[in-house]
């Protein structure tokens, strides 16, 4: 989180996180091509010649002034590659907010456990409690027939009550936002508590 | 712990952009940009601020990005210490990215007529006065900025619900 007085804003930072070809950048790309021009900047997109993320996608959104602030999120995604470790730390470095987005497929369950374990691993190794970190749950592809049932995702993962968790088919926008406007919401009431 | 915080007060970005100034006068930039290690745009000059087809933010995020990978590159090849700045050369113009203290990066775009040593001069002139003022930033303990109370969250998911 970074505030400038001067310019009254509040900048935020929030990763989506998760497996490869979970749906992360699509997130992002949805997001940007439903928002208007005026609400957001260029959509930065770092990947190989195969359409990979191989750093990270960026994207800042700006809601105007809200009682006198201007609140800024910059979204960012991962790359989802097992050998895309050390990338995948960089980004997470600052993070005021994490979305995880899972592969609702059945035989990606453990590419979801996995890289959960990987994400709280790493926030640890930059000094940072990932209990503390505010964090919601997309489930996506949930238009997949071998979409695992939402209970048996949540239960997988190990995710109690309190963690929210959305269902979404990202490449048709469904859940996008509801999910954006979740890790917003928990971004905001988070930095309430702890400024 | 969550995510470190940092507030900067209006004389302390003054402080800041006054040092970006002094350096883009003396080694005749095209822009200087500061930002913090974690990609937000902290603060910059020149070409920046009168071209807004610059963008600020992305450009923050970027070098934070780059500075970050020859950071994790010194880790995996056995450097102690850390790399502490980088170079592009383009045909008309370069950049260079300088280190400030772990926590921020220094961007400043040069026309190539520029002496580079120069520009590493007042770099590190810069860089050991941005050092003193951001290290009292972080150590300074604001109250909450006005208008971040509870009707700040109904009124942001009202503006959200608008918006999107």
């Amino acid at each position: 989180m970074f505030i400038n007085r001067r310019l009254r804003e509040l900048n935020l930072k929030i990763v989506y996180y998760g497996p490869a070809l979970s749906g992360k950048t699509t997130n992002l790309v949805y997001i940007y091509n439903h928002t208007r021009p005026e609400l957001r900047g260029d959509l930065i997109s770092l990947k190989t010649r195969e359409d990979r993320t191989i750093f990270f996608d960026y994207l800042q959104l700006e809601l105007g002034q809200i009682k006198g602030l201007k609140p800024k999120f910059n979204l960012y995604t991962v790359p989802g590659q097992v050998y895309y470790a050390a990338s995948r730390k960089l980004v997470l470095q600052g993070a005021d907010g994490v979305v995880f987005v899972a592969d609702s497929q059945t035989y990606r369950m453990v590419d979801n456990v996995t890289s959960l374990q990987d994400m709280r691993g790493y926030l640890r190794e930059l000094g940072i409690d990932p209990w503390s970190v505010p964090l919601v749950v997309q489930f996506n592809k949930r238009d997949l027939p071998d979409a695992a049932g939402v209970s048996t995702l949540r239960s997988l993962l190990r995710l109690n009550r309190s963690i929210p968790c959305l269902e979404s088919v990202a490449t048709e926008g469904a859940g996008v936002f509801d999910t954006l406007k979740t890790i917003i919401n928990l971004v905001v009431s988070s930095v309430q508590k702890n400024i | 712990m969550l995510s470190p915080r940092l507030d900067i007060t209006v004389e302390q970005l003054a402080g800041v952009e006054k040092c970006l100034d002094n350096l883009q006068q003396e080694t005749e930039a095209r822009w200087v940009l500061l930002t913090d290690v974690t990609g937000q745009f902290i603060g910059g000059c020149g070409l920046l601020c009168s071209m807004n087809s610059l963008n600020v933010e992305a450009l923050s995020a970027l070098a934070a990005g780059n500075l970050a990978t020859t950071r994790e590159m010194a880790r995996l090849t056995g450097e102690e210490a850390r790399f502490k700045l980088l170079l592009y050369e383009g045909d008309c113009q370069s950049v260079y990215l300088s280190d400030v203290g772990g926590e921020f990066v220094l961007v400043i775009a040069f026309d190539n007529s520029v002496s580079i040593s120069a520009v590493r001069l007042y770099t590190k002139q810069t860089v050991d006065r941005l050092q003193e003022i951001l290290h009292r930033a972080r150590a300074t303990v604001s109250p909450p900025p006005v208008g971040l109370d509870e009707d700040f969250g109904q009124l942001l998911a009202s503006e959200m619900e608008f918006s999107f």
